[in-house]
């Protein structure tokens, strides 16, 4: 647990340090601002909601501010759950509300308990549809899924033509069907070009690692594993790929594409070579941008420019939206990601990838 | 369950009860065996690739993990218990060996050791917390499984996930025997079998009972041979037969031999017919009870283990959340365990695993989706257990309702 605590303290180390160097911010703290915000997360099993974004969010807040209490709370997968605590919230005084949807399609009575008793509610990464919503903030499943095609074309462009087998997220989410769109817009032209062929595709239950192993067995046996590449959707699935290319020695022979969330075992492998790349969100940037929207939303007064830089229909309004930018990592820029704050070199550098040369460049970091 | 009831019921045709004394008895295994013939018959019409030995291998490693946690559950049903906290058993054993092997850099067989006693630990609390306060143990392991989740999650390390690859563990699920070896494990089981068949039954022929060598020995001998054959040679075809596969199998027949000729065997089935009884013939029930639980957890540790070997990683989201836990008691259900207690075997683990992966590796080498794959489980496991259910009621007889 050292290893949480001391993530922490980076987190809210650079936040202190960047507030201290540039005064001039774009939001001032204002520690006139008092009460409680009220973070709602969706599930423990999504880690990074637990171990990066919330204690981010609380740095961030803190910047602007420093007298406004956060309480993290957790909807532990349970849409019902979940709207209680939002009740509870708004019982509980709540000046605003970052929710975090468990279940994103479920989350109308949440919204519109908010809006009723006038608490701006902030929606962070996972859509919120079927009400109002102040302010949304996300990565952007879309801008996710084109930096995987985008990727994966420059890496299918050489050659060919190229047999692939792709991976797509739990069927019929809003978030699978953005990713797939995104890295639609540049495989298609590759697969209509005759470039790129799809010998199998399927969708993964759940995003589950262990079941994306299975349905990447079945593709192997289909093929008889005859393709060159896989794409997959997330960094989950594209482990569960890996597992079944090991146990049939095809690893590190059938690259793996696309991957997002920047998972450690996910980084690990891309440093011994098993994997190709992975989309990086930069949790902290996305959860200042969730703290700003809130103390501007408090205030009653406009972000400031270029913040909101687009919107989203979530079937009841469009809703004025920050999205975040996401960067493609791959084995020469993994570094970026202990610079972004999301690991450090000691979280990534253990087990067998410690023996690598880019770990023990950064050996004692 | 002995033939009392037919003459009990003479106006009845004959055939019902007689079929339900098999199925309950002697038959218990011919209609899963036979859905398993037409699950792979189906596909294999469907898709020749089902029985390509490529696939075969995939099949009995996508089996195991569920057979293990399958075969752990078999002596818990026994008892008319059942062991809701397998699934989060297998994560939290997975996560222990696991950190053991990055973190303390343990021995393999140490770190492997220390989560089978883990598991075993839990079983062993679970068993006694419900025996001594006689609470029903599907809310106990129920209870207990949330704490495990929790524990899962305070073990895991702060990136949330442990990468395997590249560790010793691995050899568990992805290494095969050498081919010859395996062929010479073969003959050993048969020669095994037929000795055991014959010791078995050689004091009913000094007793002139209607056995023969022929019929008793020979018989079962060469359709066990026949099995395996084929079995291994599909496997050598393509890597070989998978180590996790044989530690499966050994695993079965040694819970079998003591299931069946061991006096804690006796005693285990006895207390799931009639626990009352076996009380009152001085048996101490709860130790059986309280093994029963230990056995299942430490089975369901060792699944999670090699769940952690097959995938390479442990990360939250193999918890015990996810559909392992009713696909292991569904395996055993299907399999021919019975929910009601006092009937099973650990075969039908092997058995049950089977025809549920079946179902659902041709489902995803078909690509029919995951409405198909969740339907046909349903229907599956619904079927199962009205069968187990149907043949439940029939067998206490009429008589038994009064």
């Amino acid at each position: 647990m050292t290893s949480v605590t001391k993530a922490m303290t980076i987190v809210a180390g650079l936040g202190c340090a960047a507030a201290y160097v540039s005064p001039v911010a774009a939001l001032d703290q204002d520690p006139s601002l008092t009460g409680s915000v009220y973070m709602m997360l969706p599930n423990f099993t999504t880690v990074r909601f637990v171990q990066k974004d919330a204690p981010a969010f609380v740095a961030a807040l803190k910047k602007y501010a420093p007298n406004i209490k956060v309480e993290v709370v957790n909807g532990e997968s349970n849409p019902q759950l979940q709207q209680s605590q939002v009740d509870a919230a708004i019982t509980g005084g709540a000046k605003a509300i970052v929710l975090i949807a468990a279940d994103p399609s479920l989350a109308s009575g949440s919204l519109n308990a908010a809006k009723k008793a006038g608490i701006p509610l902030i929606a962070y990464e996972h859509e919120a549809s079927g009400g109002p919503v102040t302010y949304y903030t996300q990565f952007g499943a879309l801008k996710v899924g084109e930096a995987q095609g985008k990727n994966a074309a420059a890496a299918l462009s050489d050659g060919g033509p190229y047999k692939i087998a792709r991976l797509y997220g739990n069927k019929g989410d809003f978030y699978t069907r953005a990713t797939k769109e995104g890295q639609d817009e540049f495989l298609k032209p590759l697969v209509d070009a005759k470039k790129v062929e799809v010998v199998c595709e399927d969708y993964v239950p759940n995003w589950n690692p262990s079941d994306a192993q299975h349905v990447m067995e079945q593709c192997l046996t289909k093929t008889n594993g005859d393709f060159s590449a896989i794409v997959a959707s997330n960094d989950g699935t594209a482990e569960g790929a890996l597992a079944a290319l090991v146990s049939q020695g095809l690893a590190g022979k059938i690259k793996i594409l696309g991957g997002q969330d920047a998972n450690v075992t996910t980084l690990q492998n891309i440093l011994l070579g098993l994997q190709h790349g992975t989309v990086l969100k930069t949790y902290p940037l996305l959860a200042d941008s969730a703290a700003r929207l809130a103390v501007d939303a408090i205030k009653g007064q406009k972000p400031e420019d270029g913040h909101i830089n687009g919107e989203f229909d979530n079937g009841f309004a469009k809703i004025p939206t920050a999205y975040i930018d996401v960067e493609m990592i791959d084995k020469s820029n993994v570094g970026d990601v202990v610079k972004a704050g999301v690991w450090t070199w000691k979280d990534i550098c253990t087990g067998p990838v410690a023996k690598t040369d880019t770990c023990k460049q950064h050996a004692g970091e | 369950m002995t033939s009392v009831e037919v003459p009990i019921a003479p106006a009845r045709t004959p055939l019902a009860p007689r079929l339900v004394e098999l199925l309950s008895g002697d038959w218990r295994y011919v209609p899963i065996l036979m859905a398993i013939v037409l699950i792979w018959t189906l596909f294999g019409v469907w898709d020749p690739k089902f029985l390509s030995p490529r696939n075969l291998s995939n099949l009995s490693l996508q089996s195991v993990v569920t057979g293990i946690l399958a075969l752990g559950l078999v002596p818990v049903l026994i008892i008319r218990q059942i062991d809701m906290s397998v699934a989060a058993v297998s994560a939290v054993a997975g996560t222990i060996t696991g950190q053991m092997l990055i973190v303390f850099d343990a021995p393999v067989w140490l770190a492997i050791a220390a989560g089978v006693a883990f598991g075993a630990a839990v079983g062993f609390v679970q068993g006694r917390w419900i025996t001594w306060t006689k609470t029903p143990g599907f809310l106990v392991t129920f209870g207990v499984s949330l704490i495990l989740a929790a524990v899962q999650l305070r073990l895991l390390p702060a990136t949330g996930q442990i990468n395997l690859f590249g560790t010793d563990l691995t050899f568990l699920a992805g290494s095969y025997v050498d081919k010859s070896l395996s062929w010479g494990l073969v003959l050993l089981a048969v020669a095994g079998f037929a000795v055991f068949r014959y010791l078995y039954i050689s004091d009913a022929i000094k007793a002139r009972l209607p056995v023969t060598i022929a019929k008793n020995v020979a018989a079962p001998t060469a359709i066990v041979l026949l099995v395996m054959a084929i079995a291994v040679g599909a496997l050598n075809r393509h890597n070989g037969v998978p180590v996790a596969v044989l530690i499966f199998l050994v695993a079965i027949i040694v819970l079998s031999y003591i299931g069946s000729h061991t006096r804690f065997g006796v005693y285990l089935y006895a207390t799931g017919a009639n626990p009352s009884a076996v009380a009152r013939a001085g048996v101490k029930v709860d130790r059986i009870r309280i093994a029963a639980f230990m056995i299942c957890g430490a089975f369901a540790a060792f699944g999670g283990i090699l769940a952690a070997s097959r995938l390479l990683g442990v990360s939250a989201q193999s918890s015990g959340m996810g559909t392992l836990l009713l696909e292991a008691i569904t395996a055993a259900v299907v399999g021919g365990t019975s929910l009601f207690g006092g009937r099973g075997s650990p075969w039908s683990a092997l058995f049950g695993a089977l025809a549920i992966t079946s179902i659902s590796n041709g489902i995803d080498l078909l690509g029919l989706g995951t409405e198909v794959k969740l339907a046909t489980q349903g229907i599956v496991l619904i079927l199962a257990t009205s069968l187990d259910s149907v043949v439940h009621n029939l067998s206490r007889g009429p008589s038994a309702e009064l």
